[in-house]
């Protein structure tokens, strides 16, 4: 198109190139809002999953188990004590005599802790006696 | 700097004008050998109504093989009217050395009327002069000899009624509203380009605290590493918080009435025997075990026997 032609639709090509770019930049717009809703989505699912991860770490913590497994040995007199094995991650303790409350104290620090339990034994060994037997996992 | 109007340089086009050598561009301004001029008395407002009928008031005098384009514009009570060839002009000025892209506003002498009293020579043959209230050319040698003819500077003189090469072909979308609406859609589109770069920033906040939150963590920047986590601590969470509440739930069944024989619990199963003193706490604890999903093992008048898979 001769220079003339182009000046005769001047007006009409400056309208046509403007509404090119404000076709580029709605789209622009609209690409740029997708992909930040999606991203958005992405980082808020990944904060969402650490602070999870984290939480439950934190929860199930070897560390803090350690300390609170000792509470087990002293909760009650030595003599109720039959056996205390800590090994490696896992601890194994019998109790013998122990009187409803003394019973009731261990199993509430029982629950409380957080370790795994693997096995739990608690028997009625005389009249408001019971001996007690468990397992657990760190 | 020129906030007035055109600074260009002006050429008067007229048919024995000499060759221009010029590299910039330049307005032009027609004479009458370029145009064709009528006034009339009208009663209408706007110039674009005027120049609607205008080609009208034209036909007796204008050749209907030639493209023509109209220019109108009021002054004082008259609107003048004006058909000119933009091709015939173009081609002419090529011909003089002018290229179309170089051609600025198109003014008409005619604007100068009043200062066209006295006749200006243009040329060796021809004279112009306002005649009537029109700019007209005419022969010298109509003039009577010895005659002095007006000192006239383009430059100085002053025009309000220019037109661009573009306007005067009756764009569809006119100068006004190209100005008006290109506006708008610069506004529009640097809406867009701003609200999608906005966009864009809301995400770096949310990006900053998962990275400090990473810098914390850094055993967790891996996905996989966090899904394995997620899976190990999860199962663990789970499978824990069911034997604690099993745990609970049988305790709750203990009361006054009837007292634990015996619990086992490992991680499949949760077994527990209880023993009743009446027939009514019988009834009451196999009530509350159905309630807390147990199953009933053993019952016998003195003891009874449940258990939950866990």
């Amino acid at each position: 198109m001769s220079l003339i032609g182009l000046k005769r639709f001047q007006n009409e090509l400056i309208i046509f190139l403007l509404l090119i770019f404000v076709g580029f930049s709605f789209f622009y717009k609209y690409s740029a809002q997708k992909s930040v809703a999606s991203k958005k989505i992405e980082i808020q699912e990944s904060i969402n999953e650490i602070n999870k991860v984290v939480e439950l770490k934190t929860f199930w913590d070897k560390k803090k188990v350690k300390k609170e497994i000792i509470k087990f040995k002293t909760m009650v007199s030595k003599a109720k004590v039959k056996k205390f094995e800590k090994r490696s991650g896992k601890l194994a303790i019998i109790y013998q005599n122990l009187s409803v409350k003394e019973l009731n104290k261990i199993a509430k620090k029982l629950v409380a802790t957080h370790f795994k339990i693997s096995k739990l034994n608690i028997q009625e060994s005389g009249k408001n006696m019971y001996s007690m037997e468990f397992t657990c996992k760190w | 700097m020129n906030f007035m109007g055109s600074s260009k340089r002006r050429v008067l086009v007229h048919k024995d004008m000499e060759n221009i050598d010029v590299k910039e561009s330049i307005d032009i301004v027609l004479t009458p050998q370029f145009y064709t001029f009528l006034r009339e008395y009208l009663e209408i407002k706007f110039a674009y109504q005027a120049k609607k009928i205008a080609p009208a008031f034209f036909n007796d005098y204008l050749n209907a093989g030639v493209e023509h384009q109209y220019h109108v514009y009021k002054h004082s009570s008259e609107w003048y009217f004006f058909a000119y060839s933009v091709e015939e002009i173009t081609l002419f000025l090529e011909e003089r050395g002018i290229s179309s892209h170089q051609i600025g506003k198109i003014y008409f002498i005619q604007e100068l009327e009043h200062r066209l009293e006295n006749p200006i020579e243009l040329g060796e043959t021809i004279a112009m002069q306002t005649l009537e209230g029109t700019v007209t050319l005419f022969p010298k040698r109509l003039l009577s000899t010895g005659i002095e003819y007006f000192p006239f500077n383009l430059q100085k003189e002053k025009f309000q009624h220019g037109i661009t090469l573009s306007s005067s072909y009756d764009s569809i979308v006119p100068f006004k509203e190209t100005a008006l609406l290109s506006t708008l859609l610069l506004f529009l589109g640097a809406f867009f380009l701003f609200e999608g770069e906005r966009g864009r920033s809301t995400i770096e906040s949310l990006e900053l605290s998962k990275t400090e939150l990473l810098e914390q963590n850094s055993r967790l920047s891996s996905s996989l590493q966090r899904n394995s986590e997620m899976k190990k601590y999860t199962k663990i969470d789970q499978e824990e918080r069911i034997k604690r509440e099993a745990l609970m739930q049988v305790s709750k069944m203990i009361s006054n009435s009837n007292r634990l024989k015996s619990l086992v619990l490992n991680e499949k199963t949760i077994m527990a025997t209880i023993k009743i003193d009446s027939l009514v706490s019988m009834k009451k604890l196999k009530k509350l075990a159905k309630k807390r999903n147990f199953t009933l093992l053993n019952e016998s008048a003195k003891e009874i026997s449940v258990e939950k898979k866990l």
